[in-house]
């Protein structure tokens, strides 16, 4: 996911500018939910219209580009609400929009070749997106919920049956299948025709690994280590 | 098409220095994978669990253990040692390194040095390598559902000599979980399609 020669994003950068050289940062506004006519403003204006952490805002942007944040984030309870839209809203493009167009490809890969091969990959990625989805709706109906709850210490913090170990370790699964998905389609399945369906699948298939591994990072380096911090706010009270 | 992550093994017991090389090579935008230790005793134990391309080592955690360096690196051949030089280094020790970089070194002038050595000799897959005869064995135990020491029991071999070669043919296939393997098993033939 490191991109050579992408620019290292600061707030004067132009937004179009950003957008125009690299376009999957397109993504990126869409799961804060900005619109793209982004006109002449820069990264710290536009940031500023959209009442978003401009540190938020930076960061993530980088990893678009290719560049870790900072391990030592300064610690803002305040954009705990912003992070989690922006993974909910990344989940629903995963599902609405990726799953379908995936899903689409792969099986008129399947009725055009009829090569059972592909079939079994079909039923693979399906498999492996029932799982996706089973992740999501545990991060939304669990992590997140207890998340939120960290803010303000209510009393499902502490009944909560969220685990951090179980969180990272259905993470590194999903990313690990889809990958399988792409080895096998673009690597080993022996086909010889069907080019342009094989390509839009491969294209499909990368935009969203690199999203996914940029919702990861956002959830690895960003979310879990300010989760971490209010959890021991919260016991340094008790 | 990106290159694979370069993975490196620091063993710089100073903060200040780790931070600053890391930051400098990954804000060179390059894929860079870091696993910090602070002593040569930790990344023995870092280089057992993992592969990496290159280690890193400040020389001062090398002083008074020249001969356990060189057990490492008898054991590990194929690893690239780089000198962090941060002061006066007697010129003998650093003829156990393949290369040394320097506190005044360029973010460029780095870069090459560790994209030089690690492409040059580099560990990440390559399209082109074939399963062995003894990782198609495993494979298909794999796919059959037996466990690691089952596998071991039934060809005669240790269980970290299963492990290794589980590790090989994830690294050549690119596939990780069972199910992509057992349809991998039947592109290449090595399980016919039922």
């Amino acid at each position: 996911m490191n991109h050579p020669n992408k620019i290292f994003v600061i707030p004067s950068v132009n937004m179009y500018r950003l957008i125009d050289e690299n376009p999957r940062i397109l993504l990126m506004l869409e799961h804060f939910q900005i619109d793209f006519r982004v006109g002449e403003l820069s990264v710290g204006e536009l940031a500023q219209k959209e009442s978003l952490s401009l540190p938020l805002f930076l960061d993530i942007a980088n990893l678009y580009n290719g560049y870790h944040p900072e391990e030592r984030r300064p610690f803002n309870p305040g954009e705990l609400l912003q992070i989690i839209a922006f993974l909910t809203h990344s989940h629903t493009y995963y599902k609405i929009e990726k799953y379908s167009e995936i899903g689409e490809l792969i099986s008129q890969l399947n009725s055009n070749t009829g090569d059972r091969r592909v079939k079994l990959v079909e039923e693979f990625f399906d498999s492996y997106f029932k799982e996706v989805l089973d992740h999501f709706q545990y991060e939304e109906k669990v992590a997140f919920p207890y998340f939120l709850s960290l803010l303000e210490k209510r009393e499902e913090s502490v009944t909560s049956t969220f685990s951090a170990k179980e969180y990272r370790l259905n993470h590194s699964d999903i990313e690990t299948k889809l990958a399988d998905v792409k080895n096998l389609l673009i690597r080993h399945l022996p086909l010889e025709n069907e080019l342009p369906l094989r390509r839009k699948l491969f294209f499909a298939l990368q935009e969203f690994e690199y999203d996914l591994a940029i919702h990861s990072s956002v959830e690895e380096m960003i979310l879990m280590p300010l989760v971490t911090k209010l959890e021991q706010r919260w016991s340094g009270r008790k | 098409m990106e290159r694979a992550k370069i993975k490196i093994l620091s063993i710089e017991p100073s903060d200040l220095l780790y931070e600053g090389l890391k930051n400098s090579l990954l804000k060179s935008g390059l894929g860079y994978l870091f696993i910090r230790t602070t002593s040569l005793k930790e990344g023995e134990e870092a280089l057992k669990e993992q592969r990496f391309h290159c280690v890193i080592v400040n020389p001062a955690a090398i002083y008074n253990r020249v001969p356990q360096l060189q057990k490492l690196k008898r054991l590990y051949k194929d690893l690239h040692w780089i000198a962090l030089l941060h002061s006066l280094i007697e010129p003998e020790l650093l003829l156990h390194f393949n290369t040394t970089l320097s506190l005044y070194d360029s973010r460029q002038e780095i870069v090459e040095k560790i994209e030089g050595l690690s492409l040059r000799k580099a560990t990440p897959p390559t399209p082109k390598e074939e399963l062995t005869e003894r990782e198609k064995d495993i494979l298909k135990h794999l796919i059959k559902g037996d466990s690691n020491r089952t596998i071991s029991q039934k060809l005669n071999i240790s269980v970290h000599t299963v492990v290794s070669h589980r590790k090989n043919i994830a690294r050549k296939t690119g596939i990780k979980s069972l199910p992509a393997l057992a349809i991998y098993a039947i592109t290449s033939k090595l399980l016919p399609l039922e």
